[in-house]
């Protein structure tokens, strides 16, 4: 397997009041290819922070990161997005699907963007969410979804342009046991079938399901190997 | 290596306006009904306040000179030279204008006259005669001014001159006291007394008078013709006893197909040196020019203000409706969507606001305002304002709207599409 992230003495830091706080410290990490990696951790502990650096969401204070082969560190925004485009999925706690679409739509935005056709992108679209258990309402807005079917379809839009990388950031956050399952069961699912995802969760029963866990503790890596072995699961 | 650079900024334009449109379309369609139609109203408001307001007052002054050129100059108006009296060549110069084929033109004979009303009485002593002087008697065809003018339109008691009304005078409103409530102080004006069948007296000078019956009173708020009596041309050649017939004035009315300038360069070409031959245009008063520059202006400075106004709340909407989707926009860029693209997404929301609103706005002036105004216009005390805009005006203001609606819509989404992604996302600061 060869590795996909490779994380090099990645260090973030926040200024406020006058005041800095380093919030990642020196970290270095590799993922290979289609592992499913759980970042898990106390609050505060700074396992969002290390997924949108990951993500390319936002810029680390020192540090190199190199996705896919390609060092992060000299990309501008515009190519960052770019990158994102063709190369990242997210999955957000609060599913984040933009209201006036509907969850076609939404799953179709980054497709039209990746230069697909309208149709090819809507069947793209079609069979994605066929895909996490929502054949039928494709053409219901976000406002008509349960939270559960809100996290699938955001899922849908994360995977239909078939990302190398898959972020997922406190996807059960919201949702109920039985939701939070069926969400679970759709990443097992993707990595089955071969898909990179990277999920931070504070739940360590969603946290063993995961082939590799990574704990985070006051932005330093405490533990790192199988999830099973490492994550007890009260 | 140039070439494929190039292609690679095409296509990225071309996907993002794909997803920008994509995008407004949606965000259009699903937009709350309430605020669509607060901004398209805006949109009306702004069009109606950059043609109604500018075209008003630029309508006064336009109205008065459209009544200047239908009831006095008609599209030339000949007049005698700075250091002459009288046209020169009037009958060679008569010739010319029949063989342009005119719709209409009237020769004028203009002599400077007194008009008295009471020199029947047995004045009391201290008493004097009303004599209105320093004013233009106009000697003309009844027929050929009628046919040019439309002036027996504009009689309001009694009526206008016929042929055969030899010692008949048709006296302007002006000249009479029921007519002039701002009067200046001291100024003679003719008594009540003179109403149709009256009699008054013209006299050039001491020795060249004649009485003449009142037919009519003529009143315009063009004042070469309320402030003048009109007489037949032949009394007043009789009167002032004079062989040379050159004419004070000649008004020419031209078929739409001769453009009047050039008329204007013809007539002058072929009898150089007769008088000072201009369109109608050229022969409007320059203190009137002067007052229609003004108004030109402020009517454009008001239009201006109305614009800035325009664009600050249409920035505003669009400011507000960023601001809440401040964290969508955020997800868009994180999911790969360009900024450009949602910066064409917002500029083609406002634009598409624009255009509804303008058209309705158009469709309004066009359809109700303007046509209201053509038939009703605005009573002024020295002319009749009418609404002065035309379809290219319109469209003009119209895309001026729009331009500046992309630019309210474009600024503040540059704005939120250009800041940190995760600080979008976040709603962090």
């Amino acid at each position: 397997m060869k590795p996909i992230i490779e994380v090099t003495s990645l260090t973030k830091e926040y200024y406020s009041a006058g005041q800095t706080f380093t919030v990642l410290h020196n970290l270095t990490l590799k993922i290979n290819e289609g592992e499913f990696l759980t970042i898990i951790g106390p609050s505060g502990s700074g396992k969002s922070t290390l997924l949108y650096q990951l993500g390319l969401l936002d810029h680390p204070t020192k540090g190199k990161i190199v996705l896919a082969g390609h060092d992060t560190e000299k990309m501008n925004s515009s190519e960052r997005t770019d990158f994102r485009l063709w190369n990242l999925g997210f999955v957000f706690q609060d599913y984040a699907l933009i209201p006036d679409l509907c969850a076609l739509e939404n799953v179709m935005v980054p497709l039209l963007m990746q230069g697909k056709s309208f149709s090819q992108a809507q069947e793209m679209s079609y069979i994605a969410l066929a895909r996490v258990g929502l054949k039928g309402k494709e053409k219901n807005l976000p406002s008509e979804l349960s939270g559960g079917q809100q996290q699938r379809a955001s899922i849908a839009r994360s995977i239909a342009h078939s990302p190398k990388i898959l972020y997922a950031d406190e996807p059960t956050a919201s949702l109920d046991s039985e939701m939070s399952e069926q969400v679970i069961r759709t990443f097992e699912d993707l990595h089955m079938h071969g898909q990179t995802i990277v999920m931070v969760t504070h739940e360590p029963e969603y946290a063993r399901r995961a082939k590799r866990a990574i704990v985070l503790r006051d932005g330093k890596i405490i533990a790192d190997g199988s999830a099973v072995d490492i994550i007890h699961p009260s | 290596m140039y070439l494929k650079k190039l292609f690679f900024i095409y296509s990225k334009i071309k996907e993002s306006a794909r997803v920008g449109f994509f995008l407004a379309t949606r965000s259009l369609l699903r937009s709350n009904k309430a605020t669509a139609g607060m901004v398209i109203t805006i949109q009306i408001v702004t069009i109606l306040n950059l043609v109604v307001v500018q075209g008003i007052l630029v309508g006064i002054v336009e109205g008065g000179n459209k009544q200047f050129r239908e009831q006095y100059s008609g599209d030339i108006l000949i007049t005698p030279l700075a250091d002459r009296t009288r046209i020169q060549n009037t009958s060679q110069l008569i010739n010319a204008i029949e063989n342009l084929s005119p719709h209409a033109y009237s020769v004028r004979y203009l002599e400077r006259a007194s008009i008295i009303d009471n020199y029947r009485d047995l004045l009391p002593s201290g008493v004097s005669l009303n004599k209105v002087s320093n004013n233009g008697v106009i000697g003309i065809d009844p027929l050929r001014e009628d046919a040019l003018s439309g002036i027996s339109k504009l009689i309001v008691e009694g009526r206008w001159l016929l042929p055969s009304d030899s010692g008949g005078i048709v006296i302007g409103a002006d000249l009479l006291k029921r007519y002039n409530s701002f009067a200046n102080a001291g100024q003679r004006l003719l008594e009540d007394s003179i109403v149709p069948g009256a009699k008054v007296k013209v006299e050039l000078d001491s020795e060249r008078a004649r009485e003449f019956t009142v037919i009519g009173i003529v009143k315009s708020k063009v004042d070469q013709i309320s402030a003048r009596a009109y007489v037949l041309d032949r009394d007043l050649l009789n009167l002032s006893g004079r062989e040379n017939i050159n004419a004070g004035e000649i008004a020419i009315r031209l078929p739409q197909s001769i453009h009047a300038p050039t008329a204007a360069r013809i007539l002058n070409e072929e009898v150089p040196g007769a008088g000072i031959i201009q369109d109608w245009e050229a022969a409007i008063p320059q203190a009137l020019k002067e007052v229609s520059a003004t108004f030109t202006g402020l009517g454009q400075m008001v239009g201006a203000i109305g614009l800035l106004v325009a664009t600050i709340t249409m920035f505003i909407v669009t400011f507000v409706n960023v601001v809440t989707r401040r964290k969508f926009i955020g997800i868009l860029k994180a999911t790969g969507v360009s900024a450009y693209a949602i910066e064409f997404s917002y500029i083609l929301q406002a634009v598409f606001y624009a255009v509804i609103g303008s058209s309705i706005g158009a469709l309004i002036i066009g359809l109700w305002i303007k046509p209201y105004f053509d038939v009703h216009p605005f009573d002024f005390p020295f002319t009749d304002g009418i609404l002065a805009t035309d379809a290219n005006g319109i469209t003009l203001r119209a895309t001026i709207i729009c331009l500046t609606s992309a630019l309210a819509g474009y600024w503040p989404a540059r704005k939120i599409a250009s800041e940190n992604t995760l600080n979008a996302i976040l709603g962090r600061s």
